[in-house]
């Protein structure tokens, strides 16, 4: 029992780690050119890349 | 492409973190943001100032450091249509002007695209690729923007000028697009299965099954 409570904390302690990992892999992007230009510090140009599903 | 290939790679990843920054638009949800840009074609990459204004555009897929070094330029100026107009006024050079009609094109300005494409014809021979690519590209603005008899008048030129060659092979796909466009499929189908009968080596002959079977409902090997 305890070994299972170990483990699946070991998970839950992993997946957030995991998932800044797979975060990490893109290029950091807003969705919107307000967000954007609100958290651009100094960057003073935008790229929008208009895309779709298909 | 651009998200599994250029914005996975490192290299844009440090340019979007440090340099500029990355704004994905989903272009079917947000009409407005797309409207407001004129997009033309997908993927298409704008860059803007803070406030919203455009500086200029890519449009299609290139590599990364093409891509990144692109953008670079034209926060510099470098490569965007007032630099490239400057440059044509300075040197007058048909290559010049094709590339300028290309960009009014993609900005969603066919009047001016028109008077350049205009230009490249004026400016050298009737019967050279350029001017076969022109006809092609004015076709493809057309269909763009929906006119679809000026379109299809534009790729029968581009064949009947150019015939046996592959710039004959490329209007006659858009002939079949721009109708399937049009949303005339008898006319679509009729066009795609005489590509497939005039080019059944191409690479594009697979395409036009596709659309057969999609237009028909019928699978791709009844049409082989």
């Amino acid at each position: 029992m305890k070994k299972l409570v170990m483990t699946i904390a070991l998970v839950l302690l992993a997946l957030p780690i995991l998932a800044a990992d797979e975060a990490a892999q893109s290029a950091p992007f807003f969705s919107s050119l307000d967000s954007a230009a609100a958290a651009a510090g100094e960057r003073e140009y935008f790229v929008l890349d208009f895309y779709t599903d298909w | 492409m651009l998200d599994t290939v250029v914005f996975t790679d490192p290299k844009a990843i440090a340019f979007f973190t440090d340099e500029m920054v990355l704004v994905k638009v989903h272009a079917e949800q947000d009409t407005l943001t797309r409207q407001r840009y004129k997009v033309m074609g997908f993927p298409t990459s704008v860059l803007v100032r803070k406030d919203g204004t455009e500086v200029d555009r890519l449009v299609g897929f290139d590599s990364t450091d093409r891509y990144i070094q692109t953008f670079r330029d034209f926060s510099k100026g470098i490569g965007t249509l007032e630099d490239r107009v400057a440059k044509f006024e300075a040197a007058p050079h048909r290559d010049s002007a094709f590339a300028i009609a290309e960009k009014f094109k993609y900005k969603g300005e066919s009047a001016q695209a028109e008077t350049w494409y205009a230009k490249v014809l004026e400016m050298g021979p009737a019967d050279d690729s350029l001017a076969g690519e022109t006809h092609i590209a004015l076709g493809d603005m057309y269909m763009r923007a929906k006119e679809y008899p000026r379109a299809l008048e534009a790729m029968a030129t581009a064949k009947a000028k150019f015939a046996g060659t592959p710039l004959a092979e490329m209007a006659d796909i858009y002939t079949a697009v721009i109708h399937q466009r049009a949303g005339d499929t008898t006319a679509a189908v009729s066009a795609y299965e005489q590509f497939i009968k005039s080019y059944p080596e191409s690479e594009d002959a697979e395409y036009a099954r596709t659309q057969i079977a999609k237009l028909t409902g019928k699978s791709t090997e009844d049409s082989k």
